[in-house]
């Protein structure tokens, strides 16, 4: 009996490692769909999008597109990635953030399009059009871009016989008088899992993390002017003017909604988030620019917003490029996107929609659609993002973690992340000057 | 007896019946067999076959990669990763103490429902069951809630009583991890050691009462040896999804940064295949996690069998 549970046991040993191997390989099957006569792009994206592309569908019978949202951001990549590595039912045209472009150009998942774009570049600003923009190549038509705000509780700034902070030593003054006021609340919080928040502050800095030369890379993550950043955030910390905190889970979304926080340094399509977890606060709220390190200076950042790209994959990427152009350039779709999501479209005609120019009753009765093209004016840094951005940003994250938790200081978290960046793309056989 | 009565010509028909036998016996496991060299053989030969590649690109990157042979290095570099090492070594911390703690508790609950001394002893056994029967995402966001100051009830309680109450601190969140672990699959093993439990013969016993043996003495001395066979098996079991670990930090990384980017072998798996878009090595490492999973689980039954034969 003994020798029975032996063996039974190796054998249920085995099942489960093999089955712990099986799992790192993903499935792909069922045929492309082809109609007849008609070309059929399949387009994934993690937003819905699914009113715009009926709209184009009844206008241009011959370029039919099928729209699928896929669950979550998360798992997004990794079955675009499969499908079109793999060829099999892959999407012609895919929704990629910024961040993710040029890792995504790296692993040969999207393709350039420079010669179907043509005069496209002209409905955006040149800063726009910069994000789509790897190496020589074009690999997207940008959808919406993300100014970052300051978002502020116009009523407890108010109480407390505040304005708007215009620099950044006028933030951390606020800090201090909100911290004398109101023991239990905090001017922000500084995000355990912000890195692409805090590139963008590096971004209005001045600093380049990501620069692309004839044929090689150069990274500087740790730039001395994103080093002051990150002594700046450091003395917030260290000063417990910010509460260090995970971003986007329900006890941060709880603490805008019960006055812990009461600015945001967030970004433009940041609104509906606090608009939906903090409805109680309508009218309480204002937005008002980016704080800038100089006074007087008009500088920006952004943090996220994302292109429609072709896959390599897909065979039809004239077909695919007319139809990202109609949804990311003409006004029919604009509006239904808006509607959708709520987003600040990249174009330039964008900020004329009527969500952005009427008074929103949220933010005092404030315009949003001027604040936000004046956020998105100002003197911002060329920014590349790395081709190893997921490892970049999981160095970062778990950085700030260990500098909330006093373990390291934001300063060492930037040099780590430099090493390990630059370690990760030698790996990969590329090289860097 | 039977045999006795059995003619030359039936002896006949029950070779061929055998035969017979056999034929049947592979239709009934074809669809099984099937599936299994479809699903299991098939992407294991694959996964092997990848880690047994490297891609590389050149210069910026944004020209075509090559695909190369690079025979064990993807092996030899995973072995010495500080990331999987590191990982690695926080799985087994976490299964040295997460493991015999629930199947202490998993055979306690089990020799206390065949005891009998336990009232409405279906209604709590199903109890006990129940979170097995949870998906483990789902479980995992139930006790995240748990966890979260401001929205838990249990924070709260603890807060006001001025206990400690961070759940998912640096030290803290492995064990809020293995929390979730032990619910959901303690139930599931007391099943397995009650099962056998409940097939032992009862007359032993009896005869162990009547030579004067208490209740504590039945249990330590009678069943617990008795069943060692199917505790061994949960072991295995338990063992082997300790190196699985993965979506339950993955549902409390949204909650906090304590839990890391690569915080376990699996995570680490899944950021190279999906983010870092390193399939060969992110093949290479799941061998290794497989092979390791299937070592260590060798070396714990030889080590509890030679313990029994001691016995």
């Amino acid at each position: 009996m003994k020798s029975r549970t032996n063996r039974l046991a190796i054998a249920v040993v085995a099942l489960a490692t093999a089955a712990a191997l099986g799992g790192c390989t993903a499935g792909a099957g069922a045929e492309q769909s082809q109609g007849s006569g008609t070309t059929t792009l399949k387009f994934w994206s993690w937003n819905d999008m699914s009113a715009a592309t009926e709209a184009w569908n009844k206008a241009n019978p011959h370029i039919k597109v099928e729209f699928e949202k896929l669950a979550s951001e998360q798992d997004y990549f990794s079955k675009v990635s499969a499908a079109v590595t793999s060829g099999k039912n892959a999407p012609d045209v895919v929704q990629v953030d910024y961040t993710n472009l040029p890792s995504n150009v790296v692993a040969g998942l999207v393709q350039d399009i420079s010669k179907y774009t043509g005069d496209v570049k002209k409905s955006f600003s040149a800063a726009n059009w910069n994000q789509v923009e790897v190496g020589s190549g074009v690999y997207g038509i940008p959808q919406d871009t993300a100014p970052l705000v300051l978002y502020y509780r116009k009523d407890i700034f108010e109480q407390d016989g505040l304005s708007a902070p215009k620099t950044w030593a006028e933030y951390e003054k606020a800090a201090a008088v909100i911290k004398a006021n109101q023991p239990n609340s905090y001017i922000s919080s500084f995000a355990s899992n912000g890195a692409a928040w805090f590139a963008a502050l590096c971004q209005q800095s001045g600093a380049q993390w990501y620069k692309v030369n004839a044929s090689s890379w150069s990274v500087n993550i740790d730039d001395p002017k994103c080093k002051a950043v990150a002594d700046y955030w450091q003395g917030m910390l260290d000063k417990q003017y910010v509460k260090g905190d995970q971003n986007w889970q329900p006890a941060w979304f709880k603490r805008f909604a019960d006055g812990t926080y009461v600015s945001w340094i967030g970004p433009a399509w940041g609104t509906a988030a606090l608009k939906t977890n903090a409805p109680d606060l309508s009218g309480k709220w204002a937005v008002a620019q980016l704080p800038s390190w100089k006074a007087g200076e008009n500088t920006s950042a952004f943090w996220g917003g994302s292109a429609l790209a072709v896959t390599k994959s897909s065979a039809n990427a004239a077909d695919a490029v007319k139809f990202i152009t109609w949804l990311n350039t003409s006004s029919q779709a604009q509006k239904l996107l808006n509607n959708e999501l709520g987003i600040f479209p990249s174009a330039k005609n964008g900020s004329s929609l009527r969500a952005f120019t009427s008074p929103d009753p949220y933010f005092s009765g404030q315009k949003l659609g001027p604040i936000f093209a004046a956020a998105s004016s100002g003197k911002a840094s060329q920014w590349t993002w790395g081709p190893t951005e997921t490892d970049t940003e999981g160095a970062l994250n778990d950085g700030f973690a260990s500098a909330i938790n006093g373990t390291t200081k934001l300063d060492d978290v930037l040099e780590k992340a430099q090493q390990q960046t630059v370690a990760a793309m030698k790996q990969k056989g590329l090289k860097v000057k | 007896m039977a045999t006795s009565l059995l003619t030359p010509e039936t002896k006949r028909v029950r070779r061929r019946g055998v035969a017979q036998d056999w034929r049947y016996a592979w239709i009934f496991l074809a669809p099984f067999l099937l599936l299994f060299l479809v699903f299991r053989i098939v992407p294991v030969a694959f996964a092997i076959g990848q880690s047994l590649f490297k891609q590389t690109s050149s210069g910026t990157g944004f020209s075509a990669a090559t695909v190369d042979f690079a025979g064990l290095s993807n092996y030899a570099r995973a072995l010495t990763d500080p990331t999987l090492l590191t990982a690695a070594g926080r799985v087994l911390l976490y299964g040295v103490v997460q493991v015999p703690v629930m199947l202490v508790l998993a055979l306690a609950m089990a020799l206390l429902f065949d005891s009998g001394m336990v009232r409405l002893k279906r209604a709590l056994q199903m109890f006990s069951f129940l979170p097995y029967a949870v998906p483990g995402v789902i479980g995992s966001i139930l006790w995240a809630f748990l966890y979260v100051p401001g929205i838990s009830p249990i924070v709260n309680a603890l807060q006001t009583l001025h206990l400690p109450s961070d759940f998912l601190s640096p030290h803290a969140v492995l064990w809020s991890i293995a929390n979730v672990t032990t619910w959901q699959w303690t139930g599931y093993n007391m099943i397995i050691i009650f099962s056998a439990l409940q097939a032992l013969p009862r007359d032993i016993f009896e005869a162990a009462k009547l030579d004067g043996a208490g209740g504590w003495q039945v249990a330590m001395r009678i069943k617990v040896p008795l069943v060692f066979p199917a505790i061994v098996l949960t072991a295995l079991f338990s063992i082997i999804g300790t190196f699985q670990l993965f979506s339950e930090p993955m549902v409390l990384k949204t909650l906090t940064g304590n839990v890391t980017y690569n915080y376990t072998p699996n995570m680490f798996v899944y950021n190279l295949a999906f983010g870092t878009n390193d399939s060969h090595y992110a093949a290479a490492v799941s061998v290794v996690i497989a092979v390791a999973t299937f070592l260590l689980s060798l070396g714990l039954l030889r080590l509890l069998q030679r313990g029994t034969e001691n016995d």
